[in-house]
């Protein structure tokens, strides 16, 4: 280390820590922290920072997680050219990614079925009583001129257009 | 003799648990990380052949910090996706079932998802990847100045939000 990096800057701490000083910049990083309680903080400081990511343990992914990539690189490799060529667009994992579409497709299946249902199947009137049946019954008698054709007309008074 | 160059699937075994690690600690969740580490081994197969044997894990961790921030850029020009350092995305990690995690490993791994990425990429490459200075220059592509000083006011924003959030130690 030369130069600029023989004045002592606080930043050198944690290279201090990391045995990354030469021996020169090292001894006189030394000197700075047995005089100065604040540069004995600093160092304390970055010194339980990096005890506290380097306790963080090591991580097993979850199950079956190998077996899915294994799979999926095997049947993916001519995609990337080179180590760092190509812009990263990672591969999707199949079986998180198939959550999502399995949903769509469910949903879509559904709204699909709904419409089929309502469209072609045969309608059969669960209406009760049936509407066919008071019409013959009541629709003359409840109509003005008790006609066939004003049979359709409604059988109760007519509450917005006759006073 | 030197070693012979491992194939994607020996990498896979034998170092899978080191790159789901590295992965993680980047992500701060399980599903970028299972992205990241998957993306990562494509590369790693695609570049086998121009490998040359030294320290894998540190070419390893090159990679998947590579993919990863690949993804960060991708994510940022995409702004409708979740950046990988949504605090709202991390999730508890599962320690290796042969460790013991540490009573803050939730904490220490939320702090490390809030650092800023050129910040959190030098910190994790030195503190959970264990790679030099130099190599986290090369891997990151900035000056070796740069990573000392990136590694350092890392470390203390780290520290602070440790202890904003009431963690006084490891």
């Amino acid at each position: 280390m030369t130069g600029p990096e023989r004045e002592l800057v606080p930043e050198l701490l944690s290279a201090y820590l990391g045995g990354e000083l030469d021996a020169a910049t090292r001894a006189a990083v030394e000197a700075r922290l047995s005089a100065s309680p604040e540069w004995r903080e600093e160092l304390a400081e970055v010194r339980a920072a990096r005890d506290a990511v380097r306790a963080l343990p090591s991580l097993d992914a979850p199950d079956g997680f190998w077996d899915r990539v294994r799979t999926n690189v095997a049947g993916a490799g001519d995609e990337v050219d080179a180590v760092d060529a190509a812009p990263a667009v990672p591969v999707p994992l199949a079986p998180r990614r198939r959550r999502h579409r399995v949903a769509w497709f469910a949903a879509a299946a559904a709204i699909i079925a709904g419409v089929v249902a309502v469209v072609a199947l045969p309608h059969r009137s669960s209406v009760r009583p049936d509407v066919t049946a008071v019409v013959s019954a009541h629709g003359a008698q409840g109509s003005d001129v008790g006609d066939p054709v004003t049979m359709l007309a409604p059988v109760g008074p007519l509450g917005g257009f006759r006073r | 003799m030197a070693d012979p160059v491992p194939t994607w699937e020996a990498v896979a075994r034998d170092h899978g648990r080191f790159l789901y690690s590295v992965a993680y600690r980047l992500a701060g969740n399980d599903d970028d990380a299972q992205d990241l580490v998957q993306e990562a081994l494509i590369r790693v197969r695609k570049g086998l052949e121009r490998y040359e044997p030294g320290s894998l894990e540190g070419w390893l961790a090159r990679i998947v910090t590579n993919v990863f921030l690949d993804e960060v850029r991708r994510r940022k020009r995409r702004p409708t996706d979740a950046l990988p350092d949504d605090p709202g995305r991390v999730l508890p990690p599962t320690p290796a079932a042969d460790e013991v995690p540490t009573g803050f490993s939730d904490e220490v791994q939320r702090a490390l998802v809030e650092l800023p990425e050129d910040f959190r990429v030098p910190v994790v490459l030195c503190d959970v990847s264990d790679l030099s200075y130099e190599q986290i220059a090369t891997a990151t592509g900035v000056p070796i100045g740069t990573v000392r000083s990136r590694i350092h006011r890392g470390r203390r924003m780290l520290r602070a939000s440790l202890l904003a959030g009431g963690v006084s130690g490891p």
